[in-house]
């Protein structure tokens, strides 16, 4: 007989109290002021309404946009103030906000109910579980009758006659006793134990218990055990109490215990942990948009500084491919620590936009070629002191990759052109508003084109302004820049002589306007605490 | 604790040669062949000699061109070997392909030299290996000032300068007795046994020491593991399902098992990994490419047939992403067997930045209960009981989006932002009229392989599939419709792309290409619309996804006569 006992890799919840709906429903809708929370669906609305007037002719309606777009403003007390029930709609995908629009109204004592596409089921109850209302009312849509008739009038007056019915009735009936008694969340964090014939089975056992709690990332993961978790934290000076932050979507708790668990079960060995720890602070610590890298976005890291030689990490041939365990299990830890300590069901919230990306089993953790790099170190140019190693996280949209030069000895003047059209015209990203001051830019370039650029007298500096003067242009009497501060581009020199230059940029950068982000800042920097 | 692990390690009978052409002490009187490949090889090759000729005024030079580029005509070294004392070739700068004009001319008893960038020594020493000389002559040429040179002549010429002494020295230096006689190949294929409290931890260390993993945590193939991953096909251990490129692995049943094992894969899932294998061990499909490319290529394999569901692989939600036990292990597994079957190690198989996407490839399923159409593979012939793998290479994904979700476009836009996800929006052969010889770069064979090799694959998102389905359109008539994209004029083809053209009319061959399209004022495809897979899959958040760069087979040249298709399907053996 064997037995296998693991720490509880979970982190512990910040806030585990939940409130069930109390707003009374309406008795009817007729003389009622109903507040439209339009999702990017006008004409669902405007059919709707037309519908819904034919039969309570003296309903009123209020528009006001969703509140569920990641910079909208909470002003759910003033649209409780302004009306009697709230419908919002259709949410038909992610849109990287941690706010729900119901449990905010349903707090202010206004009933309401959200339509939502079946694509996004699980997540919209976790939106509103996070939010502390697990029970707010949704209504579901299917995503195929509804996506492909959305602009076509005559196919969703019929889509929407038949939903009439289950709005009102979902406004007006009376809730029930599971809607408004809910208990708070108690979880069990004890260690868990595995036993069975040999220890194949309980290695295996314990491996299915993660798949199926969704811990994990579908690979194998290290079992952490007592002695496992106990080696990792030697490699820290913080007591394993220590709080580093809070993890979305979740809140839960990253401490410095909860942390060395997760890189146990990511392959790393005790010396890796600071940097996990460094990664952790940098989005889990306050002013960074966490929620939006949860959700949809791929997190990219950069270090910088003395530690990357120090621990072997891979910063030329393959950077980003498998096949070094530094950089993999640190890039793995990452993620390890947002499925357990934030509590990420990778099967609810997958990036981007639902399709996943192979990249992020291990992120984008990209580490500085140091030896091959003209210019100061990245963490230098930041305003770091020499013998700092430096963790700089910021979101990314797109990963550029730049052509191969091995391929091409083009001129120098041919790969500058070819470098600045890496910069699309921002602003074409989804139909959001050009937004250039929250633009971030990550480049990790490889050491031979940064040698051409110091060899024709270009710093870290005048190249980044190169490419702000490249890009800008007018448009229609608007101007149109790549960015807007030449700090929100960071420029790292990583990687081979034989090419291959990333651009990683966003929109929507993670320290800019943003929820969460109090101090806007070009990214975040965290320095690594060894010991 | 005691722990005994099975050897990941296909078996290889690599057969070694040692260098036996004698090198001449002395170039003066002497011909020396010069193969450039890029044009940074030739200019440093002609600085090259130069620098001989003020050392020995009596060598002659002749210019070949080097058949290690991807057009090079293999012959030419016999003409070399007969014609020249001694040789040098190269600048290797990239992936490139299996042959080795190096290790040929030394078979051909003809001594030379050849030169990689630093950074692919590694790889160029195993292309040697591959090619039965585990030692060659090789000088490192210094990679960060190469690529920035900008072919200049001077700064060639000082690059040149540098390997001067290097190059001369091995080019008359006599053969030493270890070039003569190389240890012979030797591999201890035996289990591997670690033992105390950290058994599993000296494992994980083994594993990355001696590049048997990706650097992320095995689980150990014990005995009991693999005996247990075996009942999951009914193959014998011992079939042989294929070699796998570079080192010819022997893929055993046994072997697959192994690296399934230590991937963290389930015995059920078993049958489509060795599908997987077979398809990568097919000589049609170029798995070195995947294994070498200077981009970073990773496999992209989709499935079809009640296997999906009966092992529950992903279709909806993150179906690249990580979070599925099935799609992720599946698809790690068949990465492992790459480095331990095909023995093509990270180290030396990468370059660039590398993927990330190699650690689990892009492994899914196709959504058929949701598709409105018949799946991918009952287009390609398969019965719906049939299940089947499909797999290509992918360099990278583009994706569309978010569509319908967000934004909702008339079916027209759809199509053509479908058309822009296509390999980069280009037709699949330049109209020679408008664009010139010059246009014809990558475009090899005749005018009907240039058309057939443009594949492309989308996996398209339910809903959408629906719209377009309520909307009229058969499979059949989207893929057209987005083939249709690529027509080019026929006015501006050539005399001979439009009397190639004619006869395919003719044959009705490609789909979509009429007599009457023949003709001034004609519109002519470039595409074969057949060869645009559309895979339903992903969830109805309104996103599509792309897998672009596939195409290997149109570059590559090491197949032989084995025909070449950028997707290769196989039937998975229950």
């Amino acid at each position: 007989m064997q037995t296998l006992t693991v720490l509880e890799p979970r982190g512990r919840l910040k806030d585990p109290s939940r409130t069930g709906l109390f707003a009374p429903r309406l008795d009817t809708l007729d003389g009622k002021k109903i507040a439209i929370l339009d999702h990017d669906s006008p004409l669902f609305f405007e059919l709707f309404e037309e519908q819904l007037k034919a039969k309570y002719p003296k309903v009123e309606f209020v528009h006001y946009r969703s509140l569920g777009a990641p910079n909208s403003p909470d002003i759910s007390a003033e649209i409780a103030a302004n009306c009697d029930a709230w419908i919002d709609g259709v949410k038909a995908c992610e849109t990287g906000s941690k706010k729900d629009p119901g449990a905010l109204l349903e707090r202010h004592g206004r009933p309401g109910v959200s339509i939502v596409s079946d694509a996004i089921i699980r997540a919209k109850r976790q939106l509103s579980d996070i939010n502390g209302m697990p029970t707010v009312r949704n209504i579901y849509v299917d995503s195929v009758d509804y996506l492909g008739i959305k602009l076509d009038r005559d196919k969703l007056s019929q889509l929407v006659e038949g939903f009439l019915p289950t709005i009102v009735d979902a406004l007006t009936a009376p809730l029930t006793d599971a809607e408004k008694n809910v208990s708070d969340l108690a979880p069990d964090y004890s260690p868990k134990t595995f036993t069975g014939e040999d220890y194949a089975e309980v290695y295996e056992k314990f491996q299915q218990y993660i798949a199926d709690e969704h811990l994990g990332d579908g690979l194998p993961v290290a079992p952490p055990t007592r002695e496992a978790v106990d080696r990792m934290l030697t490699g820290t000076p913080l007591s394993p109490d220590t709080v580093i932050g809070y993890m979305y979507p979740k809140l839960g708790i990253a401490t410095v215990e909860n942390i060395a668990i997760c890189s146990v079960m990511a392959g790393c060995k005790p010396e890796h942990l600071p940097v996990v720890i460094a990664m952790v602070e940098c989005i889990a610590s306050g002013d960074f948009n966490q929620y939006h890298i949860v959700n949809e976005i791929l997190p990219v890291i950069f270090l910088s500084g003395p530690i990357v030689e120090k621990l072997g990490l891979n910063c030329e041939v393959g950077t980003l491919a498998p096949g070094h365990r530094a950089n993999s299990s640190i890039g793995r830890a990452l993620l390890m620590c947002m499925i357990c300590i934030g509590w990420r069901d990778m099967t609810i919230y997958s990036s981007p936009g639902g399709l996943g990306q192979p990249a992020a089993y291990a992120n984008y953790f990209i580490c500085e070629n140091q030896k091959a790099n003209p210019w100061e170190s990245y963490a230098k140019s930041v305003g770091y002191a020499n013998g700092e190693s430096v963790i700089t996280i910021c979101e990314t949209l797109s990963a550029e990759r730049g052509p191969a030069e091995t391929l091409s000895n083009l001129t120098f003047e041919q790969r500058l052109e070819q470098m600045a059209a890496m910069f699309r015209p921002l602003g074409a990203f989804f139909g959001m508003p050009i937004g250039a001051e929250d633009t971030r830019i990550m480049i990790s370039m490889h050491p031979t084109f940064a040698k051409q650029l110091a060899d024709h007298g270009y710093t870290r500096e005048s190249f980044i302004q190169y490419l702000y003067d490249r890009n800008t242009r007018e448009e229609n009497g608007r101007k149109l820049e790549p960015f807007t501060d030449p700090a929100n581009v960071a420029l790292m020199v990583s990687g081979t002589g034989a090419g291959g230059t990333i651009v990683f940029s966003t929109v929507c950068g993670s320290t800019g306007h943003v929820e969460d982000v109090v101090t806007i800042r070009p990214f975040m920097h965290k320095v690594v605490k060894e010991k | 604790m005691k722990l005994e692990v099975l050897n990941p390690r296909a078996v290889i009978t690599p057969d070694y040669h040692g260098l036996s052409a004698e090198r001449p002490a002395d170039l003066n009187g002497k011909t020396v062949g010069i193969l450039g490949e890029k044009d940074d090889g030739i200019i440093f090759l002609g600085a090259m000699k130069e620098l001989l000729r003020t050392q020995f005024p009596n060598v002659k030079f002749i210019d070949y061109v080097s058949p290690s580029g991807p057009i090079g005509d293999r012959n030419v070294v016999n003409k070399v070997a007969a014609e020249c004392d001694a040789w040098l070739e190269g600048i290797k700068t990239s992936g490139s392909g299996m042959f080795d004009t190096g290790a040929s001319m030394e078979r051909l008893g003809c001594p030379g030299v050849t030169f990689s960038v630093d950074g692919l020594i590694p790889q160029r020493k195993r292309l040697a290996e591959v090619n039965g000389y585990p030692i060659l002559r090789i000088v490192p040429v210094p990679g960060a000032t190469l690529f920035a040179c900008e072919n200049s002549p001077v700064k060639l010429a000082e690059i040149a300068q540098s390997c001067y002494e290097a190059t001369v020295a091995a080019l008359t230096s006599p053969l030493t007795d270890s070039e003569r006689n190389p240890a012979p190949f030797a591999f201890d294929y035996g289990n591997i046994t670690f033992d105390g409290g950290d058994a599993y931890e000296q494992f994980q260390q083994y594993a990355i020491a001696n590049d048997m993993g990706d650097g992320l945590p095995l689980t150990p193939p014990t005995p009991e593991r693999v005996a247990e991953m075996l009942k999951g096909t009914k193959l014998s251990p011992d079939e042989v399902i294929g070699t796998m490129v570079p080192r010819f692995g022997k893929a055993t049943v046994e072997k697959i098992a192994i690296n399934a094992v230590m991937a963290g894969a389930k015995p059920e899932y078993l049958p489509v990994i060795i599908a997987g294998v077979e398809a990568m061990c097919d000589p049609s499909f170029n798995l070195y490419h995947i294994d070498t490319g200077t981009l970073g290529s990773s496999i992209v394999m989709w499935v079809n047939g009640p296997i999906a569901k009966q092992i529950g692989l992903n279709s909806g939600i993150g179906f690249v992403g990580p979070g599925n036990r099935a799609n992720s292990t599946i698809g790690r597994s068949l990465s492992l067997c790459m480095v331990n079957i095909g023995w093509a190690f990270y180290n030396t198989e990468v370059s660039m930045q590398g993927n990330p996407a190699r650690y689990t490839n892009l492994v899914f399923a196709e959504n058929e209960a949701e598709s409105p159409w018949e799946s991918f593979a009952e287009e390609w012939g398969f019965s719906p009981n049939d299940s089947t793998v499909t797999l290509d290479e992918c360099i990278w994904t583009e994706r569309l989006g978010p569509s319908g979700c967000m934004v909702c476009s008339p079916i027209e836009q759809d199509l053509e932002n479908l058309a822009n996800m296509c390999k980069g929006y280009m037709p699949g052969f330049m109209p020679a009229r408008k664009f010139g010889d010059a246009a014809q770069f990558m475009s090899f064979g005749s005018l009907a392989d240039q058309i057939n090799h443009m594949y492309a694959e989308i996996a398209v998102y339910p809903a959408m599939a629906h719209t377009f389905a309520n909307a009229g359109y058969t499979k059949a008539k989207m893929q057209m419709a987005i083939a249709d994209k690529f027509r080019v004029p026929w006015d501006d083809c050539s005399d001979a792309q439009q009397s190639e053209l004619l006869e395919l009319a003719k044959a009705g061959t490609i789909p979509g290409l009429t007599i009457d399209d023949c003709k001034s004022g004609g519109m002519v495809p470039t595409y074969n619309a057949k060869h645009i897979a559309l895979i339903v899959t992903g969830d109805n958040v309104g996103q599509c996804l792309s897998f672009c760069g596939g195409g290997a087979a149109v570059i590559n040249s090491d197949m032989g006569d084995a025909p070449q298709y950028d997707f290769i399907t196989k039937k998975v053996r229950i």
